[in-house]
């Protein structure tokens, strides 16, 4: 079948439940691509970045994908919450918060009441602002389809460059995220705003405990410096048992620098992005000591 | 095709569209309601949104059927029983409406913040807009207004901010609305795709694609062949002249032997939808051999360099502009201290919201023929028999359009009419023909009206834009501040296309010494053809970037003389008496000084209310702060001796007891303000009130020629030719009245609406039935010339008059990323005479915003010919979590000529801005900046390094 031309020729399905959504999803030829929110796809379609698809389904519609709940260890989040949602959810506040504090800064109102997290999570953009939130929090992203329930890590849902381990009749249903215990403390920073032509931000979210002074636990996820969002596991290491001291951001400074590789593509310098992770890591330390 | 049932503004509609159908498509072309604006159609400016349930969505890529069964509000809906929405009636306090083109993407976001605030009792804050209107832009207004107007809304005492001026006379320097801005806040505003003719049939455009090929076959057969399809054309259908251009005739209505540049236009097609003529247009084969490219200005000049049009003389040099003052030699030997650098400024897009549409409609066009009606009373429109091909768009200089598109026809121009449809901004982008001709020449084929809309990729690929320009600047002065030399080389890439290049490129070098008086100057500046796209108009014309550079090397000296940089200014500023570098001698109307004292005491003041001492810079953590000055001018009208005139009718009677008067003229209105001004000019020499006057711009077949709508010169000269027609008829009636009570006309007076003499009165409304009673006309029209200019090259008067102009800037640096955020501009403008305080202030917001764009943010990049900015979002403007807070003093010096002493001010503002910011950052961080934008990610590793100076940023390959 050749590609549609327009988004007029394009088949639109509004399913009424996520059953009938899976059995869509299942079958080849009634297949679609997912529309969450939208906001991401309809923009590179438009653009002419992908094909159009002949097929989409809209599912963000679904009241089952909109909850946000929680049991003793884990939030729940439904793949179809907005941004709007999850900024505002005092849920979400108290147990995930820089993911609250990624969420609300994703563009103005328009896109916060129509971009969704699976959305996000399913466009696995490197630059996703909602990622490194996730990876910080760990837990598992649930994909449905007639075959049953799958569950991904969150830290390994993203298996490169715009690309997410969710075959063709999954959906991605829900996420269960680790609730941030007491005594711990998030931060998350979205650098280089919206500034000179094109440049990409580098966003970055951490969670981490201090006991007396010393570095307990540290988890720490970068986006735009890699194919996807990535966790640094190595520094994160390092870090445990360390004093949050000078000299300890000092050192994370370098390590962290050290520890990205990006590639220097047509939106920033590599050595811009090196610089300002440093100072992301340093600002973390910062915010963990003072909190 | 399937159900979709809505609740729009209230009243439940039930369609049968397509399911893939977007909400903005079923509203405006499905239901009539034409408010709701496209003007991207990628979900980035925000424009398009419209309230589903209550939130705010972009309806551009909102599925129709994800709304099924919601209740939508649009613009439409927003007025109750006649009464404005609270939202409504601020933004027009406010003259938060320029082009209106935004405002209801505005108002419809801003309104769903207020609600969802009252729902939670909540006050509405500055932070609270800023985050919710994030991604919805203006081009036009700066968003200051926006703000206040929004506050105001929500139950706030936030009055309009309106800088001090003159004492105001009956009219003239009143802040009033603009006439238009009613309809543009209702949604009731018509841009010319709000317009649906009877048989109306929808064209595209097949552009090259490829930057610089030579022609061997262009094969249409199989698009014409595809059912729908009712027309293709191609160079062989041009009846008449092959190419338009405004200054030089270079540019092909449709390509016939080579292409120059991507955007180039080789067939158009005419189909009964806009999905057929794009389908049909993949069936266009074109057969190139591709040549090589030229990109750069520089490149352009070398003996060895692939030529853009071969027939031309000389190779790629479009023009080369000369000023010559004084004795280089003496003036630099004369210097203690010389500073030279080299700028660069890149190719800027003037991205109005509105993409360029144009309709055709045919000669003997009866709607009645394809199921319309006719309305006896219309004059234009949809439901009006055209006997003239009429062509609606959006346009800057409609008699030139008429010219061109009547050349390409082969008919005298008197057969065309240009009928100017509100313009969703234009900045200069729409100076240019663009659709006029092809929609001509297709309605003519067809029979029937085509609407020709561009999407936004099309309207970027293919307008003329801001120069690129290299500039190499040489500045001389003496331990005692005086500049004793400038010498300046210009590049400009003037990409495939004259366009207006030469006139642009001319203003970048006659105001290359800025607005100082030095003894001795030498520009030589280079138009350069290239295989860019054509480069041409846009606010600012030239001196945005020439200023940059003057501007950064002045600060660069007065480091070097360890002058302060404001004093250092005022020592060489501009007065009267003061020679230009093109030999004017200024003798009246220059009041940069006082705009420069205006600024300093505003910066000065900033500290004060903080209860502290001035200073340039300092930092607090990891913020690095400091304050930055640039200044500017612009000349006003088209000068160089080039004639200058405009025509405007005025038009009064009497209905219903009341008097009205009508100005009408051809000049264009963008959003600048323009029916405001020439409202006031006819208000006050009538004696009329302000709401009375209407204002009719832009139709060739009703409005005299008021010339181009550049060059910041339509209040001077447009405004000057509708005061002059309604003095004119004023003196009519007067003469009238005098010889209905058999009186000689010297005894009577006017005043306050009234004829007096010894007693006796008459008031207009009698004036006016006494004319006509006496077969008389009640309307006049005026020719009006601007006084004479010299060319360049000639001494003399070059201009008629400048506006001048201060700006400082106050910006924060972030230390850990080269962040910079702009948190406050103090600009001072001598404006010759406030007319309107309220579109005056609109004015200088938004140049002040573009031209922060200009600095931080816009870069249209090519690369190899090929644009790289595709789509909005690949082009950043300022949004409105840009907007610093702005302090603005308006000054003036009035000019003799001007109305009511009016220069103008629609560049002015656009001017110094980039500078001030540029130098500013230099004062915080100590690395200089030559190129713009201002490139963070350079920045901060110049800083990091230890470096004072970066030259270039990102994206120059130089
Ligand atoms: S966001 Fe819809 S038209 Fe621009
Ligand atoms: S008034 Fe906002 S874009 Fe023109």
């Amino acid at each position: 079948m050749r590609a549609p031309q327009t988004f007029e020729e394009v088949d639109v399905f509004f399913p009424d439940t996520l059953d009938a959504a899976l059995i869509a999803q299942a079958d080849p030829n009634r297949r679609g691509r997912v529309l969450a929110g939208g906001t991401d796809l309809m923009v590179q379609w438009e653009a002419g970045v992908v094909p159009l698809p002949p097929r989409v389904i809209s599912i963000k519609h679904l009241p089952v994908l909109r909850q946000i709940e929680e049991n003793p260890g884990m939030l729940i989040i439904g793949a179809g919450v907005t941004h709007k949602q999850l900024r505002a959810s005092p849920l979400v506040r108290q147990y995930l918060p820089s993911l609250a504090e990624a969420a609300a800064t994703i563009g103005g109102e328009q896109i916060q009441v129509m971009g969704t997290i699976g959305g996000s999570v399913a466009n696995a953009s490197p630059a996703g602002d909602l990622a490194p939130s996730l990876m910080v929090a760990e837990g598992d992203v649930v994909l449905a389809s007639v075959r049953g329930e799958r569950r991904v890590p969150v830290t390994a849902c993203w298996t490169g460059y715009r690309q997410i381990d969710c075959a063709p009749d999954e959906l991605i249903v829900r996420f269960e995220l680790t609730k941030m215990p007491a005594g711990y403390c998030e931060g998350w920073r979205k650098l280089g705003p919206r500034q000179a032509q094109a440049i990409s931000k580098i966003m970055g979210s951490f969670r981490g405990q201090l006991t007396d002074g010393i570095i307990t636990d540290f988890k720490v996820a970068v986006g735009s410096v890699a194919p996807t969002c990535i966790r640094l596991y190595e520094l994160e290491q390092w870090l445990v048992g360390k004093p949050c001291d000078a000299a300890t951001c000092n050192e994370a400074e370098t390590r962290a620098r050290a520890g990205v590789h990006p590639i220097d593509d047509i939106r920033s310098t590599a050595a811009y992005r090196q610089w300002v992770t440093g100072r992301m890591i340093r600002s973390f330390l910062q915010t963990l000591e003072v909190k | 095709m399937s159900d979709l049932k809505l609740q729009v503004n209230g009243k439940w509609v039930e369609l049968d569209v397509p399911q893939s159908r977007y909400l903005a498509e079923v509203l405006r072309y499905d239901l009539g309601l034409t408010g709701t604006k496209i003007g991207c159609n990628e979900s980035e400016c925000g424009i398009c949104s419209v309230l589903v349930n209550g939130t705010p969505v972009n309806s551009c890529i909102y599925p129709a059927f994800k709304a099924q069964g919601a209740a939508i509000i649009t613009i439409e809906g927003l007025e109750q029983d006649g009464r404005l929405h609270p939202l409504q009636q601020a933004f027009l306090d406010h003259g938060a409406v320029q082009c209106g083109f935004c405002t209801p993407g505005l108002i419809m976001t801003a309104k769903a913040l207020l609600d969802e605030k009252a729902a939670a009792k909540q006050p509405v804050t500055e932070h609270d807009i800023k985050v919710a209107l994030k991604d919805t832009y203006c081009r036009c207004t700066g968003y200051q207004s926006v703000i206040n107007a929004i506050l105001q809304a929500s139950g706030q005492d936030v009055k309009p901010y309106i800088p001090k001026t003159k004492a105001p006379c009956q009219t003239i320097g009143h802040a009033l609305p603009n006439p238009d801005s009613l309809a543009k806040i209702t949604g009731r505003a018509m841009y010319t795709d709000d317009f649906v003719f009877p048989g109306m049939l929808y064209a595209r455009t097949k552009r090259a694609g490829v930057p610089h090929a030579r022609i061997r076959h262009i094969e249409t057969a199989e698009a014409a062949a595809l059912p729908g399809v009712r027309a293709v054309l191609t160079h062989a259908d041009v009846p008449g002249r092959q190419n338009h251009g405004l200054v030089t005739v270079d540019w092909p209505v449709l390509c016939s032997d080579k292409v120059r540049y991507a955007g180039d236009a080789v067939a158009v097609v005419a189909a009964d939808s806009e999905e057929i003529a794009a389908a049909a247009l993949e069936l266009i084969k074109v057969d190139y051999e591709t040549l090589p490219v030229v990109d750069d200005p520089i490149q352009a000049g070398q003996p060895d360099a692939p030529i853009v049009h071969e027939e031309r003389p000389d190779g790629n040099l479009l023009k080369h502009i000369k000023v010559r003052k004084g004795d280089m030699a003496a003036g630099f030997a004369a210097a203690d201290v010389v500073v030279e650098r080299t700028y660069r400024t890149p190719m800027t897009e003037q991205m109005f919201l509105e993409p360029e549409c144009s309709i055709g409609v045919p000669r003997g066009y009866d709607p009645t023929a394809f199921g319309g009606t006719i309305d006896p009373a219309a004059q234009r429109g949809v439901q009006y028999r055209h006997d003239k091909t009429t062509i609606y768009c959006g346009t800057q200089i409609p008699y030139l359009d008429r010219e061109q598109t009547a050349a390409a026809l082969n008919v005298p121009p008197e057969q065309v009419r240009i009928v100017a449809a509100l313009m969703g901004g234009g900045f200069g982008g729409k100076e240019d023909i663009a659709a006029q001709i092809h929609v001509a020449l297709l309605a003519e084929r067809t029979g029937r009206p085509v609407k020709m809309l561009y999407t936004r990729a099309e309207s970027l690929l293919f307008h003329p834009k801001r120069h690129a320009t290299i500039i190499r600047i040489k500045t001389g002065a003496k331990r005692d501040g005086r500049l004793t030399a400038v010498e300046a080389e210009l590049y400009g890439d003037g990409g495939a296309y004259a366009s207006l290049s030469e006139k642009v490129m001319t203003r970048a070098t006659t105001h290359a010494s800025g607005p100082y008086d030095v003894p001795h100057v030498k520009v030589d500046c280079y138009a350069m053809y290239t295989n860019n796209t054509p480069c041409g108009a846009f606010r600012g014309f030239g001196v945005t970037q020439s200023c940059f550079a003057v501007e950064s090397n002045m600060d660069l000296v007065a480091r070097e003389l360890g002058l302060d940089p404001i004093a250092f200014r005022r020592i060489n500023a501009l007065d009267v008496g003061g020679t230009t570098c093109t030999g004017q001698v200024m003798r009246e109307s220059v009041g940069l000084q006082e705009c420069i004292a205006g600024v300093e005491a505003d910066m000065r003041a900033h500290h004060t209310a903080l209860g502290e001492a001035f200073r340039w810079s300092w930092s607090e953590g990891r913020k690095h702060y400091a304050w930055g000055i640039g200044i500017g001018y612009k000349n006003t009208g088209l000068g160089g001796g080039a004639p200058d005139k405009a025509s405007a009718i005025v038009e009064t009677g009497v209905t219903d007891g009341q008097v009205w008067a009508e100005v009408r003229t051809s000049s264009a209105e963008m959003g600048q303000g323009l029916p405001a001004v020439l409202a006031a000019c006819a208000a006050e020499e009538l004696g009329l009130p302000y709401g009375q006057v209407r204002v009719l711009l832009g139709d060739t077949d009703h409005c005299p020629d008021g010339g181009p709508t550049t060059a910041s010169r339509q209040t001077y000269v447009s405004g000057n030719a509708a005061r002059h027609a309604a003095r004119t008829l004023r003196a009519r009636l007067q003469q009238v009245v005098a010889d209905h009570f058999g009186q000689p006309v010297e005894q009577w007076s006017f005043a306050d609406g009234q004829f007096s003499a010894n007693g006796t009165r008459a008031g207009l409304v009698e004036a006016i039935e006494w004319a006509q009673a006496s077969g008389q006309p009640t309307w006049e029209e005026y020719e009006y010339w601007a006084p004479k200019t010299q060319p360049l090259g000639t001494g003399g008067d070059m201009h008629v008059a400048f506006g001048f102009g201060a700006q400082a800037a106050l910006v924060e640096v972030d230390d850990d990323t080269g962040a910079i955020k702009v948190l406050k501009i103090v600009g001072a403008h001598d404006v010759g005479r406030a007319i309107n305080p309220l579109t005056l202030e609109g004015q200088i917001e938004g140049g002040i915003i573009m031209c922060l764009g200009n600095a931080l943010t816009e870069h249209f990049i090519n690369e190899q010919g090929q644009a790289w900015t595709d789509v909005m979002a690949r082009y950043k403007m300022p949004s409105i979590k840009h907007t610093p807070e702005i302090i603005s003093r308006i000054i003036e010096h009035q000019t003799a000529d001007g109305p009511y002493g009016a220069k103008g001010i629609g560049e002015l503002s656009s001017i110094p801005t980039t500078p001030a910011i540029v130098n500013a950052i230099a004062n915080a961080v100590g690395v200089r900046f030559c190129s713009v934008p201002v490139d963070q990610d350079a920045l901060l590793l110049a800083w990091k390094a230890g470096e004072t100076e970066c030259l270039c940023g990102w994206g120059y390959e130089h």
